[in-house]
């Protein structure tokens, strides 16, 4: 979609004068001593504009609207869509940043508003900012095409008389997952009109519905395509996503429909230089690395400086607050603007959007820092370089956020800083290997035992379940399962008639009001400062144990805490301000039980194979205590105790039972290639986190043992190799790292050689103090290179850089 | 999938919540009925080789409703043998081409009193005081005699679609009689026939009368409607009796239980807690014995009765000559008579409440009065009268109330009446009533009004 951009003053191009993109690079490739640290310097070509004609179909006011855009084609992609749908077929357009989505989806639904006042259409966004973006936009479009069905924004903060008008009578809601979960669907008898005219549902930026969170939405789907069809509607999906490595696949999980993915974009794309940036390494045995904030803070100051328009990307709110700081300080001493560096924080409204929007073009901010609040469709348009301090951990991500540099015709800059976190070294030491590396995939599991469960019970409050009746892709025979466990609950009720068996909700409570699309489990758990009573923060439960039990000492916002009181029943955690000068770490003690094995197979290398299975595993994780440590110098002040009842739960898992004559030949004490076994898991933990697009701490690993035993001869139990999810019935990770386990193996080793330690670290294989053991080491091998000579053995160390 | 398997290792290890298998699982069933049975009254002795089972109460603070209740209720209880009582019967149950239809029947002498009002005055009321009551001149059509009572028990407060009307409570006038009609759900698979019967009433009614039910009651029956794909009745009027009290009665709760206990001198003796109710639905969804809801039964009873008995009480004042109402209420009646616009009933009733208590010497009371005629003066753009009947009151005002008559008389004086200097005086002592700043404002524009209107001592006199 081209932009009406008035360019008040001088515009300068990037790519030429003596400031400028161009300019730039050059400068930073002109220092020889700094070569090696530029891991990566290409260009992309650019790609041309494929183009379709505007469709027949077309109410000509519409078409005429989109001429006065400055539309007289569309992309290939956004015509197919268009042309799906009106088919009645579902798609998702998997097409990169700033490739006209939001077109795709709107045309079909613009033309059935034009030829049916009864249509109707439902707009979900993740996020209540996202959805009010979307509103504006859409409401001008309404208007030029001469339409006069409304689009309203339904969620929290709509006014009461607002809710009905919009229920009765507009033609298009906008809403998040939300408030369709606990304010829609369970009040649908109100919302009768709406549902009898659904043609089409919109799912925007669908790439973020993974997870614990996609398997609740892909549940909430499936109420809202029940309820649809109660009222007497089979609405159309039009989904829109990031670029994923399974587009199809995940929006087919997510719909439990047949999907149309569209990946390929007709938008055209300008030359793009894409360069990775690696700071040198200052201590090799610790593997620590010149700051990487700093070295973003530089590089983006020569940008600024350039005049070339910046998006800087930090990780966390700290680092885009430091690296505001030290940019502003440049700045002043410089004797510049310090306002033309500026931070961009979520929760901002259109408006002030708009006007940083405006500044930016006209050259009063050059440079905007943001953490991934940015990373969804949120417009504050186009820039010339975007730079990612740190690496955001997927590839889709880093793309999705690249997108955003490249003004029409302009060249633009890509810029990756990696930090020492083993992601980033792991992405640097591909070099260009990521340029063409596949992204990672999104997975879901709507069947997940405990989330299903929670959403039957939503269902059933939404309308009776019948005999013989599916829940989506989930057949009767399942799903009977579940509604008879409810019934021994008490919540529901079977009764018979004529029609057969049915099941009611017969419980007083609202259950929507108790499912949180966030989590599974339990409910979060909230710290409270005893000062002042206020909250300070909400920690996933799944952490508690390790980080609040009492006397952790807690971190928040760079000051420390102590924990004084853990009221478990009730979900709080009471601490003080303290300045210690240590800190704690909690000792954990994992144990997995195998419940059921659902699939084996062997990882075959070119050298020993490997059994590797999959399945249910139990997992029991239990803090035995804490370590006290010394900020700084690491040394270890002593223990505390801590009397926590053990976390549970039940969760699918990937193993590895290691064959004993593998391990028996290398030259090491058993206890010794337990150790390096440990070490191994974590970084197998790591890549496998991050190629499927996950946060590490959902993906545990531990190495079990019957005994700990020093050498082969007393013991006959092999160790088995375990990364299990640590998510209560998983989302269907672990079946993933199953069909790819050589893969996983040749990345963990990849990973292994690149990281700059000698002996093992903690961004590879971990402290070199075993967590959880007091085993001894021995003085000839170190658990890394242990572990790499065990790869080596099953023929999976690479020795050349391979995607 | 196996999705079966996967509960059952869940509830095993306990990770989810699963009722306790085997002999325990008897006894959380048999502890149900019992403190199911203890909230509805019944009791009854265990017929022969049942053992009653002596409920523990758990040292710890219960953390439940169900626990308090178990707690306060736990205790042997006798079986009745089930062979010499009688079976509890209430109402009939007859088929449908929808469903079992079940409901109890009831006939009241239009004279008979509830508390103490009698119920024909609700039907002989004067559809004129029925629209000035509920502020809806619309109802001047609808004639009482044709007026549907409706209240409803739910499985839930928070509405919803997943919410079910399980007993709604009908009445309605037949000629001399009231007839009291309550439709009981037996099951949700019968829910079509119960809105069939409710639609047929609703259908012959000239307008719906309810307590709550604009909010509440009306909006789950539509939904059920829905839910059952039944057309909904035509749209009637309705008539919310909770509403019209708020406007009408004194200070305090406005809960239908203690409107009955204040305004019709009606108590109830061990009615069951609200909040109980779905519980004992549920409850006989399990056991099916329909003596658990006889409490229940009996409270909705009396809801309809109430409503009856209320919607007389409340248009009492409206039907009756003013003084045969008490005084303080009858203020009350005259402020909602003007604000339905029935000038000439508001003031014929405030003037009758000020002539009283200037003669019984009930200060307080003229003071309202005085304040209410002025209101009405003012209303009516009289303001000669608004300012006699605000002098008049000054002379009575409790000393908190005199800054606020005096700015309203000052504001009067100045821009009524053009009596500058009394305006500057009552001014004066109105310091209280507005914000220093404005107060100071005034002040300042009466004097300097007072000194511009004065004519200069020594000097030629002009013509003005």
């Amino acid at each position: 979609m081209s932009r009406t951009e008035a360019f008040a003053g001088e515009r300068r191009k990037p790519w030429d004068g003596t400031r400028g993109l161009e300019a730039v690079c050059a400068e930073w490739r002109s220092h020889a001593q700094s070569a090696r640290e530029w891991v990566l310097d290409e260009v992309l070509p650019p790609t041309e504009a494929r183009y379709a004609p505007l469709p027949n179909s077309l109410p000509p006011a519409l078409g005429q609207a989109l001429v006065q855009r400055g539309l007289e084609r569309l992309y290939i992609h956004q015509a197919e869509a268009y042309r799906l749908a009106s088919a009645g077929r579902s798609v998702v357009v998997a097409t990169p940043t700033a490739s006209g989505k939001s077109l795709a989806y709107n045309l079909p639904i613009l033309e059935a508003l034009a030829s049916d006042a009864s249509a109707r259409a439902l707009y979900v966004f993740p996020t209540k900012a996202l959805a009010r973006d979307q509103e504006e936009a859409l409401r001008t479009l309404l208007r030029e095409a001469g339409l006069s069905q409304g689009a309203v924004t339904y969620d929290g903060d709509t006014p009461a008389d607002a809710r009905r008008a919009a229920r009765e009578a507009s033609g298009v809601i906008l809403t998040n997952p939300d408030m369709l979960h606990a304010g829609i669907l369970p009040h649908h008898a109100a919302w009768a009109r709406f549902f009898a005219g659904l043609r089409y549902v919109v799912l925007d930026e669908l790439h973020t519905y993974r997870g614990v969170f996609g398997s609740h939405m892909a549940n909430v789907l499936r109420r809202l395509r029940r309820v649809a069809r109660f009222h007497g509607a089979d609405p159309v999906f039009l989904c829109a996503s990031a670029t994923i490595r399974n587009p199809r696949a995940h929006a087919e999980r997510l719909l439990g429909v047949p999907v149309e993915a569209l990946s390929e974009s007709g938008a055209p794309i300008a030359a793009r230089r894409v360069m990775v940036y690696n700071p040198p390494v200052l201590n090799a045995e610790l593997g620590i690395r010149a700051s990487y904030l700093k070295a973003s803070v530089r590089l983006s100051y020569d940008l600024v400086r350039a005049g070339v328009t910046t998006l800087v990307f930090g990780q966390s709110r700290n680092g885009v607050e430091t690296m505001l700081k030290y940019l502003r300080d440049r700045l002043r001493r410089d004797r510049l603007d310090p306002e033309l560096v500026f931070a961009y924080r979520g929760g901002y409204l259109p408006d002030t959007r708009r006007r940083i929007e405006k500044k930016m073009r006209e050259g009063e901010i050059r440079c905007v820092v943001s953490t991934n609040a940015l990373e969804l469709g949120i417009d504050i348009g186009a820039v010339d370089a975007v730079l990612c301090a740190g690496y955001p951990g997927t590839l889709a991500s880093l793309w999705q956020r690249f997108g955003r540099a490249g003004r029409r015709n302009q060249g633009s800059l890509m810029l990756l800083v990696t930090s020492s976190a083993p992601m980033d070294q792991y992405v640097a030491a591909q070099a260009g290997g990521f340029l063409s590396g596949a992204v990672e995939e999104a997975r879901v599991d709507p069947d997940n035992v405990e989330i299903l469960l929670q959403h039957l019970k939503c269902a059933s409050f939404e309308m009776p379940f019948r005999s013989g009746e599916d829940f989506g892709d989930l057949p009767f025979e399942e799903l009977h399962e579940g509604l008879a466990y409810l019934g021994r609950q008490g919540v529901l009720h079977e009764s018979t008639s004529a029609q057969g068996a049915s099941f009611h909700w017969i419980a007083e409570s609202y259950p929507a009001n108790q499912v949180s699309l966030r989590s599974v489990g339990l409910d979060n758990f909230v710290i409270i400062d005893l000062e002042d009573s206020r909250t300070l923060a909400e920690m996933d439960w799944r952490s508690t144990h390790t980080m609040l039990h009492e006397q952790a000492i807690y971190q928040h916002d760079g000051e420390q805490y102590q924990v004084e009181r853990l009221d478990f029943d009730n979900h709080k955690a009471y601490v003080r301000r303290v300045e210690p000068d240590y800190y704690t770490d909690a000792m954990t003690y994992t144990k997995v039980g195998i419940l059921e094995e659902l699939q084996g197979g062997e990882l075959k290398g070119e050298g020993h194979p490997l059994p590797a299975r999959w399945g249910e595993v139990e997992i029991e994780e239990k803090v035995v205590g804490y370590k006290k440590i010394r900020f700084h110098t690491h040394e270890n002040l002593g223990y505390g105790e801590v009397h926590l009842p053990p976390m549970q739960m039940h969760a699918p898992a990937f193993w590895i039972p290691f064959p004993e004559e593998l391990l028996r030949a290398l030259p090491a004490t058993r206890s010794q290639v337990i150790d390096a076994l440990r070490g191994l898991a974590r970084v197998m933990r790591t890549v496998g986190a991050a190629g499927l697009m996950m946060d590490p701490r959902d993906l545990g690993y531990t190495v079990e043992v019957e005994q700990a035993e020093e050498d082969w001869s007393q013991s006959s139990a092999l160790p088995i190799l375990y990364l299990f999810e640590r998510i209560p019935g998983g989302v269907g990770l672990a079946a993933r790292l199953f069909d790819q386990r050589s893969d996983l193996l040749r990345r963990a080793s990849l990973l292994l050689r690149e990281c700059a330690c000698d002996e093992g670290c903690p961004a590879c294989t971990g402290p070199l103090q075993s967590e959880g053991s007091a085993l001894p080491l021995g003085p000839a091998w170190s658990r890394k290179k242990l572990a790499l000579l065990l790869l080596e053995r099953l023929g999976l160390a690479t020795s050349h850089h391979e995607s | 999938m196996r999705l079966g398997s996967k509960i059952r290792r869940l509830e095993g290890s306990g990770l989810i919540p699963a009722p306790r298998s085997g002999a325990p699982k008897a006894a959380e069933e048999a502890l149900s009925t019992q403190r199911a049975e203890s909230l509805s009254g019944v009791h009854s002795e265990a017929p022969q080789g049942l053992v009653a089972r002596e409920l523990s109460t758990p040292g710890s603070r219960p953390s439940s409703l169900s626990e308090a209740l178990r707690a306060a209720f736990g205790s042997r209880t006798r079986r009745v043998n089930t062979e010499d009582a009688p079976a509890y019967t209430w109402g009939r149950c007859f088929e449908s081409p929808w469903g079992l239809v079940h409901q109890h029947e009831e006939r009241h002498a239009t004279h008979q009193v509830h508390g103490n009002a009698p119920l024909q005055h609700a039907r002989d009321l004067r559809p004129e005081s029925l629209a000035c009551l509920a502020l809806e001149a619309s109802l001047i059509d609808c004639d009482p005699a044709e007026f549907l009572f409706i209240d409803t028990e739910t499985t839930g407060l928070m509405g919803g679609s997943g919410t079910l009307a399980f007993l709604v409570g009908l009445a309605w006038f037949e000629g001399d009689a009231l007839c009291l009609q309550q439709l009981f759900l037996r099951g949700p698979e019968h829910e079509a026939a119960l809105l069939h019967t409710l639609a047929a009433k609703i259908e012959r009614a000239s307008c719906l009368v309810s307590f709550n039910g604009k909010s509440y009651d009306w909006p789950l029956l539509r939904n059920r409607f829905v839910m059952q794909r039944l057309a909904l009745p035509a749209a009637k009027p309705h008539l919310d009796l909770l509403h019209c009290a708020r406007r009408v009665v004194a200070q305090g709760s406005c809960r239908l239980v203690e409107l009955e206990s204040r305004l019709l001198d009606f108590e109830r003796q061990g009615d069951i807690e609200g909040a109980l109710i779905p519980e004992l639905y549920r409850a006989y969804l399990r056991e099916r014995k329909l003596e658990l809801l006889g409490k229940v039964f009996e409270h909705n009873r009396l809801d309809v009765l109430s409503m009856v008995a209320l919607l007389g009480r409340l248009s009492r004042p409206l039907e009756t000559p003013p003084q045969q109402t008490e005084a303080a209420e009858r203020l009350r009646y005259a402020r909602l008579c003007s604000r339905y616009g029935d000038e000439s009933q508001a003031l014929d009733m405030v003037r009758s409440v000020a002539v009283e208590s200037q003669a019984q010497r009930a200060q307080a009371l003229h003071f309202d009065a005085l304040c209410l005629q002025a209101e009405l003066a003012r209303k009516g753009g009289r303001s000669k009268e608004e300012l006699f009947y605000l002098l008049r009151a000054l002379r009575l005002a409790p000393g908190g109330r005199c800054p606020e008559l005096r700015l309203r008389i000052a504001k009067l004086y100045e821009h009524r009446h053009t009596d500058l200097h009394r305006a500057l005086r009552h001014a004066r002592a109105a310091a209280q009533a507005e914000e220093a700043s404005r107060h100071e404002r005034r002040i300042a524009r009466l004097e300097r009004r007072i000194a511009r209107s004065t004519p200069p001592a020594p000097g030629p006199r002009f013509r003005t």
